[in-house]
């Protein structure tokens, strides 16, 4: 039903996190929310829509950079001014990306909470904590087509959450590699630089995947 | 000698507390061998021709790999797991994916080491690729994998093979046949966390801050009125001990002979104030009857100096004589040690006796329930203290042709025979992989058991033959052939250097990528990590990384001195620093601030951030708990979610242990289980079981690529 919202409390940022996203559209938090809170909102029969993974890009993402400064050393970076140039493309883009990664990584192993609401009723929630317990309430007057519902918006959730945690985890070890081979004075410039090389991977992505 | 003197068995029937085997003549047992039909099986055939074939290549040094290979090096050699077939979406396979996980830091230690050069040098046989689908043999399953009989060759097959199962689900004849040109160990425990602590102690000891002193136990016990271990105490332990006391003078040799060999003794020395890095134990292994209830839990236990002997004692053999797995202490300190245990079913036991076919009987005596390992290298190995990286014993009873041979003693003086042995301990103490250690004993089995064959079949067209010889030979290759590893055949012992601080810590502890003081040399102090790849030194790397600051495993080329080498060959090496509280690794000292104010820039801010995070995640994920309630207030039952109001009924519980044991706790109702709910929470249970295995791989991996870059 078109009606089906699937709503997410996340962080606001760059773009290349809706798609880090995936199927979850940012809504606003309430002031009492203590977790991130995932929210499916069902009016009736309804299947979640899905989104492709792009955990695979995350995975390769490390491979391909050292494939390039490997390979090609011709292309790595090895001074400030290159990286300087490099992210040049970037505009909007704050040299210091650290605040954003730590968000990242917090609401990736951080308390969460998965509800869902059928109508005007909270039927279905699942917090989810940082050390993954899981504890669901069901309303008991909860029909059965509302919990399948409910089980994909959680593993759609887990999804989110573990893609979050890749992408931080992903762009500090991409840093770590580019300050390994990056002069001094651009040691500081890893991190926005592994950044920008991986929000161009998902652009790629989002480019080449249909329906997105 | 008189073929009518009788032969003795090594081995004790704790159960009655006689000998498990009675002794006979040689003539009675070549009586038996020349008796039995030749065997048919194809089989056995095609391992016999492997064997021979084996000992005709021995001249060359290259053993089971093949030729050029450096077997120290896991780069050139490869390392792979194979596991029992399984159906996918069955128990078996979700226990199988269960120990896999658990199994994770050692494969991607292993992954990181073996594929320095090859990607193909690393893989893990699972699934389809597991051992034991239809008709399966050793050949043809080596032939699924790609590979033939001879030398390894690491592209097709990996020559470090880590069984992973117990000997019912790949049977201790795939272990004898495939070692005979791998490196093979094994591992199999009953809870799933062992596994997770064995994979833990192997990594620690690995990466850093183990570093044990040049210390070996030589354990002989001898008991009075008992040829069998006067035997070996006085032609394996005291002689072995003797050649090897001036060829390691690195190494302080202790010896607990007769009255020192003691239960009380052998305790201090697994995990105790004595515990060495290398402990050489003879002894006989209790053995217990199929109907008794010790038989699982004891069987193989090391009869210790206490036993008055078969005359001062009648009747089954008191614990109190024996040190099982269950004597081990809670808060023992074996980390890294690697134990060589000459007694009877010291490593395991098989279900039917290996030596019926000498009763004359049409089929051969169920010793067991089934097959399986000895507790006490299980004990050893799984000690969540840090345990041993490696036990070296006999499967079935072990016997004194091991090391005496009858009529070698008339130009010498003595009938022991200690090269294989004596190799064996120098191979191992100098720091190579057991699993390459142990090759010697390879080579015995494949010169006797090709030897054998050829004696059985001239005696089969008419050669006479002498009884006392062919009942040495039948008995020795089946001696030979039980020897076996348990532990990853590719672990190694670390050392300290020559004359540098040692260190075994209290405990194993997992720490991400915490500070450390950059390592100079190749073995050093450093904090353990959880999987901390090898640095591969040795091996040129596609990109030039900094010196990393974990410890590997000192290359034996490289950095160990020959075991035969005088101590002043070796240079002083400096002594093992602690790492400075509040250093950091080469990495983030790196990354300390810009242009060299010493200041911590954003980004080692963020990573020291991010590392913390990580380890404090990774130690919280231990037990996944899944509760699901019913509520009739959805509100109230929210407003505290640790303290469900009175409105919310707990109506599902599971929890999960890092082992991957579960316990559901479901109310009976006279409605029975709610399908829709119970559906749910199973779903929740298996998404929180995938959520932690992506949570720890991603974490893992980020700290492997600090690790790796440090």
């Amino acid at each position: 039903m078109s009606n089906m919202s699937l709503e997410w409390t996340g962080p606001a940022g760059p773009a290349a996190l809706t798609l880090l996203a995936g199927p979850w559209r940012r809504g606003a938090a309430t002031a009492d929310d203590t977790a991130e809170v995932f929210r499916l909102r069902v009016p009736g029969d309804h299947a979640t829509p899905t989104a492709p993974d792009p955990r695979r890009v995350l995975a390769s993402a490390s491979e391909r950079l050292l494939a390039v400064l490997t390979h090609d050393p011709g292309d790595a970076p090895r001074s400030a001014t290159e990286l300087q140039r490099a992210l040049a493309s970037d505009s909007g883009m704050s040299t210091d990306i650290s605040p954003l990664l730590a968000e990242l990584t917090r609401r990736g192993v951080g308390l969460a909470r998965v509800d869902s609401e059928l109508g005007r009723h909270h039927c279905v929630s699942t917090e989810i904590s940082a050390s993954g317990q899981i504890t669901t309430h069901i309303l008991a007057a909860a029909p059965a087509e509302l919990l399948t519902l409910h089980r994909e918006a959680v593993a759609a959730a887990l999804q989110t959450r573990a893609t979050l945690l890749r992408a931080a985890l992903t762009t500090t070890e991409l840093a770590a590699l580019i300050a390994a081979f990056a002069s001094p004075a651009a040691v500081g410039l890893a991190l926005p630089l592994a950044w920008h090389f991986l929000r161009t991977l998902l652009s790629e992505h989002r480019t080449s995947s249909p329906g997105e | 000698m008189d073929p009518k003197s009788p032969l003795y068995f090594n081995g004790i029937n704790a159960s009655t507390g006689a000998y498990l085997f009675p002794p006979s003549s040689a003539e009675e047992l070549a009586r038996e061998l020349t008796g039995q039909p030749a065997s048919e099986d194809p089989q056995q055939s095609n391992h016999l021709a492997e064997l021979r074939a084996r000992v005709e290549s021995s001249s060359t040094a290259h053993y089971g790999v093949k030729s050029g290979i450096d077997a120290g090096d896991l780069a050139q050699t490869g390392w792979a797991a194979v596991f029992p077939a399984v159906r996918p979406d069955t128990d078996e396979a979700r226990r199988q994916d269960a120990i896999a996980e658990a199994l994770m830091p050692l494969f991607e230690l292993r992954r990181s080491q073996a594929t320095a050069r090859d990607e193909r040098f690393f893989k893990i046989y699972r699934g389809l690729d597991g051992y034991g689908r239809t008709g399966d043999t050793k050949q043809r399953y080596l032939a699924r994998l790609g590979a033939g009989p001879g030398p390894a060759d690491p592209v097709k097959v990996p020559y470090y093979l880590l069984l992973v199962g117990s000997p019912e689900e790949l049977p201790y004849s795939l272990q004898f046949q495939l070692d005979v040109q791998y490196a093979v160990g094994r591992i199999h425990f009953d809870a799933i966390e062992d596994y997770a602590h064995y994979a833990r102690s192997v990594v620690a000891a690995e990466t850093g801050g183990l570093q044990l002193a040049r210390e070996l136990a030589m354990f002989g016990v001898a008991n009075a009125d008992d040829p069998a271990t006067q035997l070996s105490s006085a032609n394996l332990v005291t002689p072995l001990a003797d050649i090897l006391t001036p060829l390691l003078p690195d190494w302080n040799i202790r010896r607990y002979e007769g009255a020192e060999a003691t239960k009380a003794n052998l305790a201090r020395i697994l995990g105790g104030d004595q515990t060495p890095a290398v402990v050489f134990t003879a002894s006989h292994g209790a053995g217990f009857n199929r109907s008794d209830p010790r038989q699982r839990p004891h069987q193989g236990a090391l009869l210790c100096q206490d036993w008055p002997g078969p005359v001062g004692w009648q009747g089954p053999v008191s614990p109190d004589f024996y040190f099982a797995g269950e004597d081990l202490r809670r808060e023992a300190k074996l980390h890294g040690l690697i134990m060589f245990n000459f007694a009877c079913y010291g490593a395991g036991t098989p279900m039917y006796n290996d030596y019926g076919q000498r009763s004359g009987a049409k089929a051969r005596e169920q010793i067991a329930d089934g097959p399986f390992l000895a507790a006490l290298p299980q004990r050893l190995l799984a000690h969540p203290g840090g345990g041993a990286l490696a036990t070296i014993g006999h499967v079935e009873r072990a016997w004194g042709c091991s090391f005496v041979w009858r009529g070698s003693g008339k130009r010498t003086g003595s009938s022991a025979q200690l090269a294989v042995f004596e190799s064996a301990m120098r191979e191992l103490m100098r720091g190579m992989p057991v699993g390459f250690a142990l090759e010697c004993f390879n080579e015995r089995y494949a010169e006797l058991a090709s030897d054998l064959s050829s004696e059985l079949e001239e005696i089969s067209f008419g050669r006479n033959y002498n009884a006392i010889e062919l009942a040495d030979m039948w008995t020795a290759n089946n001696d030979a052939r039980g020897y076996t590893i348990i532990g990853d055949p590719a672990v190694r012992l670390p050392l300290a250097p020559v004359g540098g601080a040692t260190r075994r810590p209290e405990k194993i502890e997992v720490v991400l990528a915490t500070p450390a003081a950059p390592a100079p040399e190749p073995v050093a102090s450093a904090p353990i990590a959880p999987v901390a790849p090898s640095p591969v030194a040795a091996t040129p790397s596609p990109v030039a990384s900094p010196p990393s600051p974990v410890a590997s495993p000192p290359s034996p080329a490289a950095s160990a001195p020959a075991a035969s080498a005088p101590a002043a060959a070796s240079p002083p090496a400096e002594p093992a620093k602690e790492p400075p509280p509040g250093e950091t690794f080469g990495l983030l000292a790196r990354l300390r601030g810009l242009g060299g104010s010493g200041e911590p820039g954003p980004f080692q801010l963020f990573a020291e951030d991010l590392l913390h995070t990580l380890e404090k995640t990774l130690t919280d994920v231990g037990t996944l708990e899944v509760r699901t309630f019913i509520a009739r207030d959805m509100q109230a039952a929210l407003a505290d979610p640790r303290h469900p109001s009175a409105g919310a009924e707990l109506r599902a519980f599971t929890r999960v242990s890092l082992r991957g044991d579960l316990e559901s706790c479901i109310p009976a109702s006279t409605d029975g289980v709610d399908n829709a709910l119970w559906a749910l929470h199973a779903d929740m249970v298996k998404q929180a079981q995938a959520h932690r295995a992506e949570l720890v791989r991603a974490l893992l991996a980020t700290s492997t690529t600090f690790v790796k870059l440090g």
